[in-house]
């Protein structure tokens, strides 16, 4: 394999970008303030560049025949004890190289958006720095050609998710919001090094590299292939959100809205799942992990439609929404249909972000406001953001021919496919209860009429910069399903085929009937679902007020109160308990006692001392005496 | 003397020992207090320059003692003055000797008072720290070894807190006392090896086992209070508190690292054999360290209370890679006891700039600081990443080769199930919860408290103050490597001979080592 050094530059970009805006910020928030022209054009240069090197990449690599489309660069070792080898490199295959398109190329369009949207905050440069920040390390877990790499980006993005949900540090609930992602994540990291240091301890010592470790995979044994695949899959529940660790992403929404778009929806999230795939070599040798993971996915896409249907900001909704979708992801690669999955990934980066862009434009008009009970008739006032939106709603809900439909429908007919039929009926489920909550937002935010009349005058359309990404992604969303047409409407599957060479995937071979019987299910679903959130909010209906069920599910069935009530509450408690009782009292004891012992000692010898003449006199003869006594014994006479 | 590779030429280690000495005396005449600040930034900074000739010349391809000198001293008890430095504290004697212009740079302003004695015990404080890192001979070493405290206390107790006789008093008692039994164990050592008191040859011979035992309870109990290791920790709190920021930054970076550097080159090569019975304590101690630290750190107040019970946790990492025993394990360690004095030293001195401007240590005061001293936030974030293990800087590395040895040892020990690695883990949740608590409060907190707008941000002399531990948090963390290679032969040979050692003394006694 030759070393590709152009490669090094795809993160190192906007790592750059990140280190100057930062710079610049910093030097200057507290005096004269740089142009926001400067900031937003800066950092953009990086984000486009490092798109123009993935399209440069992407077609290198096809220039190459299929088995042999690996390029790497190595620039050096990082560390090295031993067998314990780690290079410092970065590996692009099909698979990376497809994650890479469109990360920078809907990381660049969000970036431009940013520019319109961030317009007037005190923290322009800032932000910018950590978007910039985030793409690059976003970039290296793509690119890194070990886990150790990767996890150098994986934990990359989960600082600058942290910091730009804090992002509105004025408000205290945004902070602990920010806290509460990064811990919960650092939970799930602790899956994820133990799985690198089981992989390592069973297969690591012939090199520590994606190639090596697939190449020596058949050398782990059953035991400790489920124990790392698993562990690995508890990292990826921290970063993808999904049960037990998804209590973050949601509140992760109180971050600017490009950065719920981008971060919370579009790239990161979808980290666990490229990993997963990453895996496949090793996911492929145990199926019982693969299993693990698909009902994980397919229960977390069932817990959060359940939530999304009973929540009233909009951001939540689109939240819950991606938290579902991720589940179908996972779903997918659990099947062992790691294209599918990949698929899923790539056009729900297209539609989750226009939704949450196209959020932002409606937040951004009516100032602030998220709840969507406030909103309504909106179509009107912005008629760019409600036809994108419409778009993205379509692919979300799954209408054929949109891009949701092939990919989701793809995961579903693997599923089936491979005999894992709950999993394929809770999806389909899943997908009526998925067309009904997005367009029970749709329908109460752009149709009926203004709720409040007030914000509903002032509302206007946004500025192009914003809404010239909503229609790029709006194509995007609207076509991207094409790209994986299935073989059944007489398509290639072209992403499926790209992706081969990096996955160990086995496509399952099933009839006609089932193809049809997938589909099938998917349409009526979401013919269902529309049907029912038609009849219930088009013409416009009142904040309702949820009882039993609804309200339990409203409340997100209180599992946020019970982790506070058996994990945090605890451990605070230990802390505490540690620090006013065992440390002083129990720790210190004997570092007390001993002092005390000398005190001690000395105020009985000092009864003796009494400083009398006499006294001492007295005690001389009787020293004397003992003594004379003992010599003449010794001596005897 | 095979063991050595006498430096025929300048006599680089004396100069790196005596100069601060001479800085000292040098010091005495003077009686304005910037002279004092300026000479003894000169004379660190040359010291430091210095140094770096040891990086240069040093011979990564041996495990000898290079630089070695050696000289007579008290000949009628054949004590010499013995020196070298070899993989294992190379980098341990840099690092001391880099930090110290940084101390005295973070000493500028915060002492007003008595500034002369203040430099004066900053330079003989680094003779003896430099020392110790370098003694060959036994009594060499232990007579430093206890010369060292008396600065130590002079800087606690003079220019300390408020509860500074307190502290100054418990951190005196508490070492002095555990090292007494070291004494003990040196001259018995010294009497069975023909009254040589040189270090290398008192390595692998054959004590006998219960001897080893006793030998090695009079190191452990000098090493574990030096590190410290849970429970004998109690001292470094209150130090930590009561201590100047300088104080507090030689604590952490240099004196806590004598502990762990005993074990290396005492307790592994002379007590082998009791080290191999005794490790399974000495692991579970260091687990017990790492999460009662964690969790004693989360629940405090006080900022440099957190950071001293953090310590507490990462020094617990620290003997967990000695006592497993293995190359990814040891090397680990040491590459972690340099990270811990970069990072721990670099987060007191942010604390100490705080404290400047606040005049509070209390994590309380201190909340939202970040809103008027963006410059200082970044720096602390930063040094925070650093503690909590973030990839790419320079803790993660140290973890996880301390991590992937641990893993090696269970895999000997315990057969299949990684015990003690597991227990560890946790420790890395409670070191991002309790650090993203200092630094959430630092940065964003305090909404109630009276306005901090009069607080100015980082002058230069700060920003230089800071800016070179940063450069070594990313140095290390993205490129260990060149870091790795000073120390790997060294800790290759102490291997194979502990190992060679092992194999004799098992084949000789049979069933009777454990």
């Amino acid at each position: 394999m030759e070393q590709t050094t152009y490669l090094g530059f795809i993160p190192l970009l906007p790592l750059a970008g990140a280190l100057v805006l930062g710079v610049m910020h910093v030097a200057t928030c507290q005096g004269n303030r740089i142009a926001e022209k400067l900031y937003g054009i800066l950092g953009c240069i990086g984000p486009v560049l490092s798109f123009i090197l993935a399209l440069k990449l992407f077609f290198s690599l096809k220039g190459l025949p299929a088995p042999d489309r690996f390029l790497t660069h190595e620039p050096f070792t990082w560390f090295s004890v031993g067998d314990l080898t780690v290079p410092m490199g970065f590996l692009a295959d099909p698979l990376s190289s497809l994650m890479l398109l469109f990360v920078t190329f809907v990381g660049s369009l969000i970036h431009v958006y940013s520019i319109g949207y961030m317009a007037g905050d005190k923290n322009f440069g800032k932000f910018f720095a950590y978007l910039n920040l985030f793409l690059g390390s976003m970039l290296i877990l793509v690119l890194g050609n070990s886990p150790l790499v990767m996890f150098v980006g994986w934990e990359g993005v989960g600082l600058c998710s942290y910091l730009l949900i804090s992002f509105y540090s004025e408000e205290r609930e945004n902070v602990v919001a920010g806290n509460k992602a990064f811990i919960v994540n650092r939970i799930g990291d602790l899956g994820f090094v133990l799985g690198m240091a089981f992989l390592f301890w069973g297969i690591g010592a012939d090199g520590f590299d994606y190639l090596s470790l697939k190449a020596n995979a058949h050398n782990l044994t059953p035991a400790l292939g489920i124990t790392v695949c698993l562990l690995l899959f508890v990292g990826a529940t921290g970063k993808s959100a999904q049960i037990p660790l998804y209590v973050w992403l949601p509140d992760a929404m109180a971050g600017p809205t490009p950065v719920s778009a981008l971060i919370h929806a579009a790239t990161m999230v979808t980290a666990g799942v490229y990993m997963v795939a990453r895996f496949s070599f090793l996911y492929i040798e145990v199926p019982v992990a693969g299993t693990v993971v698909a009902w994980i996915g397919i229960l977390t896409a069932l817990l959060a439609a359940v939530f999304g249907m009973f929540q009233n900001d909009i951001k939540k909704i689109l939240a819950y929404s991606t938290v579902s979708q991720l589940g179908y992801m996972f779903a997918g690669v659990g099947v062992a249909a790691y294209s599918a999955g990949i698929f899923h990934v790539f056009t729900h980066a297209f539609f989750k972000a226009l939704l949450f862009l196209g959020a932002g434009s409606v937040i951004l008009a009516l100032h602030h406001q998220q709840n969507i009970w406030k909103m309504g008739g909106l179509k009107k006032k912005l008629p760019i953001t409600y036809g994108t939106v419409l778009v993205g709603s379509l692919a979300l809900a799954g209408c054929p021919p949109f891009a949701g439909f092939f990919s989701k429908d793809e995961i579903l007919f693997s599923a089936l496919a491979t005999g894992h039929t709950g999993i394929w009926f809770i999806g389909v489920i899943v997908a009526g209860m998925t067309a009904y909550y997005t367009f029970r937002m749709f329908f109460v935010v752009f149709h009926g009429t203004p709720r409040d009349r007030h914000s509903y005058d002032h509302a206007q359309e946004s500025p192009r910069v914003m809404t010239i990404p909503l229609i790029v992604l709006a194509i995007g969303a609207g076509f991207a399903g094409f790209l994986n047409f299935p073989a059944i409407f007489g398509g290639h599957q072209q992403v499926s085929h790209w992706l081969a060479p990096s996955l160990a995937e086995h496509h399952p071979d099933a009839g006609l009937g089932v193809e049809f019987l997938a589909i099938g299910g998917s349409v009526l679903a979401f013919v269902i679902g529309i049907s029912i959130a038609y009849r219930k909010f088009f013409g416009g209906a009142e904040e309702p007020v949820y009882r039993g069920f609804c309200k339990f599910a409203a409340n997100k069935f209180y599992v946020d109160e019970l982790y506070a009530t058996i994990i945090v509450r605890p451990y605070r408690f230990i802390g505490k308990a540690i620090r006013q009782m065992i440390e002083p009292y129990i720790t210190d004891a004997p570092a007390q006692g001993v002092p005390w012992l000398y005190r001690m000692t000395g105020w009985v010898f000092k009864v003796v001392q009494v400083g009398y003449v006499r006294v001492y006199a007295i005690y001389m003869v009787i020293g004397l005496s003992i003594m004379s006594l003992l010599i003449s014994q010794s001596l005897n006479l | 003397m095979e063991h050595l590779l006498i430096n025929p030429g300048f006599p680089l280690l004396s100069t790196l020992i005596f100069l601060p000495l001479a800085g000292a005396f040098l010091l005495l005449p003077f009686k304005n207090d910037d002279t004092c600040r300026y000479i003894s930034l000169g004379v660190t900074a040359l010291v430091a320059l210095i140094s770096l000739l040891l990086i240069a010349g040093f011979d990564t391809t041996t495990a000898r003692f290079q630089f070695a000198e050696t000289r007579p001293w008290i000949e009628t008890l054949n004590i010499n003055y013995t020196i070298g430095v070899d993989g294992i504290s190379l980098l341990l004697v840099v690092m001391t000797t880099l930090i110290m212009p940084f101390c005295v740079l973070a000493s500028w302003s915060y002492i007003k008072v008595r500034v002369k004695p203040f430099m004066i015990c900053l330079l003989v404080m680094e003779t003896a720290m430099v020392g110790v890192f370098v003694a060959l001979d036994f009594v060499l070493f232990y007579i430093l070894w206890e010369a060292m405290l008396i600065p130590m206390y002079l800087l606690i107790g003079i220019w300390g807190g408020p509860r500074r006789i307190y502290a100054s008093v418990k951190f005196f008692l508490y070492t002095l006392g555990g090292s007494i039994l070291l004494l003990v164990a040196i001259i018995w050592l010294a009497k069975t090896n023909n009254f040589s008191f040189f270090i290398p040859d008192m390595m692998w011979q054959d004590y006998g086992f219960r001897a080893q035992i006793l030998v090695f309870i009079a190191f452990f109990l000098a090493f574990a209070i030096k590190v410290p290791m849970f429970p004998f920790h109690t001292w470094l709190p209150a130090a930590h508190v009561e201590a100047p920021t300088a104080g507090s930054v030689i604590l952490a970076s240099i004196l806590l690292k004598m502990g762990t550097y005993g074990f290396l080159r005492f307790a592994l090569p002379i007590v082998p054999d009791a080290t191999v019975a005794l490790m399974p304590y000495v692991l579970w101690l260091s687990i017990a360290g790492i999460i009662y630290g964690g969790f004693t750190a989360l629940a405090q107040q006080d900022m440099k209370k957190l950071i001293a019970y953090s310590s507490v946790g990462h020094m617990g990492f620290v003997t967990l890679g000695i006592f497993v025993l293995n190359k990814q394990g040891i090397e680990g360690a040491i590459l972690q006891m340099i990270n811990h004095g970069i990072t721990t030293g670099a987060l007191f001195l942010c604390v100490g700039m705080i404290y400047e401007r606040t005049h509070s240590r209390e994590l309380s005061v201190s909340a939202g600081v970040g809103k008027y001293m963006p410059v200082f936030v970044t720096f602390l974030a930063f040094f925070s990443l650093s503690s909590l293990g973030f990839p790419g800087t320079n803790s993660f590395v140290g973890e996880f080769m301390i991590l992937a040895g641990t893993f090696k040892y269970d895999g000997v020990m315990h057969g299949n199930f990684p015990y003690l690695a597991l227990a560890a883990i946790p420790g890395a949740v409670l070191a991002a919860a309790y650090m993203l608590r200092l630094l959430q409060k630092v940065v964003w907190g305090g909404t109630n408290n009276p306005d901090q707008s009069y607080l100015a941000d980082l002058n230069w002399r700060e920003i230089v103050t800071l800016a070179p531990f940063l450069l070594f948090v990313f140095w290390i963390g993205l490129g260990a490597q060149p870091f790795i290679d000073y120390m790997d032969t060294s800790v290759t040979v102490l291997l194979d001979n502990f190992n060679a050692h092992r194999a004799q003394a098992i084949a000789l006694a049979g069933e009777l080592l454990p």
